[in-house]
């Protein structure tokens, strides 16, 4: 009953047990990790955006809703504190604080294997330029591969609007992978 | 496009940095120090405040006293001499 496990962990972390934070940090901190990975495409950016995460629902598990899943309430957190982490980079970049050769970064996936190398960045830097909502649909549908129902609560809309956002994404995606992917 | 999604869902988990937990809790902690530092200060200043506005409320009575002490008690033989004339 990892739901049952997963709210109880969400009420010790409430009233300030650190070893519930520990276990949590043990059942999602692989998916916090790889899901701000994913957005940010730079391991230091994605681990200061999962201590950023770990740290909001320390402060905010009493304010946990019972009524949704605790994977979801996670995946809503850690999607918000990505995007204010690329808005970010974004800002800086346009200040010139870093380089808008480097946006977006030059990342394959770390798991990736060397002769899919090429083909990894090319998909990942796709998806990295894509429009805010169609990046999160998509990111948590093939990359999360959670089921459409749950990406529409984490996103707050309605399933019809994540299949709209899921053609939009796969279409822009199809004519930018191309060259990478001939078939 | 086939090729992409199998790609993407054969792609293993990217195991996260090794101390990636002892820096969550070390900013966690920090979180609870700075938390109580703030609530510390925040007295400090108030009580550094209120001590600054006694300290120039005494000053200003003590100032004006000396300064501007009641009429009966100045000497002040301009006043004493003076007369009308009409």
């Amino acid at each position: 009953m990892p739901q049952t496990t997963d709210r109880a962990l969400i009420a010790g972390i409430a009233n300030g047990d650190a070893q519930a934070l520990r276990e949590l940090y043990k059942m999602h901190g692989e998916r916090v990790y790889n899901t701000a990975l994913t957005y940010l495409q730079k391991s230091t950016d994605a681990e200061e955006v999962s201590q950023d995460v770990f740290t909001k629902v320390w402060r905010s598990a009493a304010g946990f809703k019972a009524e949704s899943q605790v994977t979801t309430w996670l995946y809503r957190i850690v999607v918000n504190t990505s995007l204010t982490a690329l808005k970010k980079r974004q800002r800086r970049s346009i200040f010139g604080t870093i380089q808008a050769s480097h946006d977006p970064p030059d990342f394959h996936h770390p798991e990736a294997k060397m002769e899919e190398r090429e083909e990894n960045k090319a998909l990942f830097s796709a998806i990295y330029r894509l429009p805010d909502r169609q990046k999160t649909a998509f990111v948590l549908s093939y990359v999360e591969e959670l089921p459409r129902q749950q990406v529409a609560e984490v996103m707050g809309l309605s399933l019809k609007a994540i299949e709209g956002l899921l053609m939009r994404a796969k279409k822009r995606l199809r004519i930018t992978l191309r060259p990478a992917f001939p078939d | 496009m086939d090729n992409i999604y199998q790609h993407l869902s054969e792609l293993p988990r990217a195991q996260p940095p090794e101390g990636l937990l002892a820096k969550i809790e070390a900013r966690i902690g920090q979180a609870k120090v700075v938390a109580l530092a703030d609530w510390r200060q925040f007295a400090a200043a108030a009580v550094l405040i209120t001590a600054l506005n006694v300290a120039a409320l005494v000053q200003y009575s003590q100032y004006e006293s000396a300064t501007f002490p009641g009429v009966a008690a100045v000497d002040n033989p301009i006043v004493s001499d003076y007369e009308l004339y009409y």
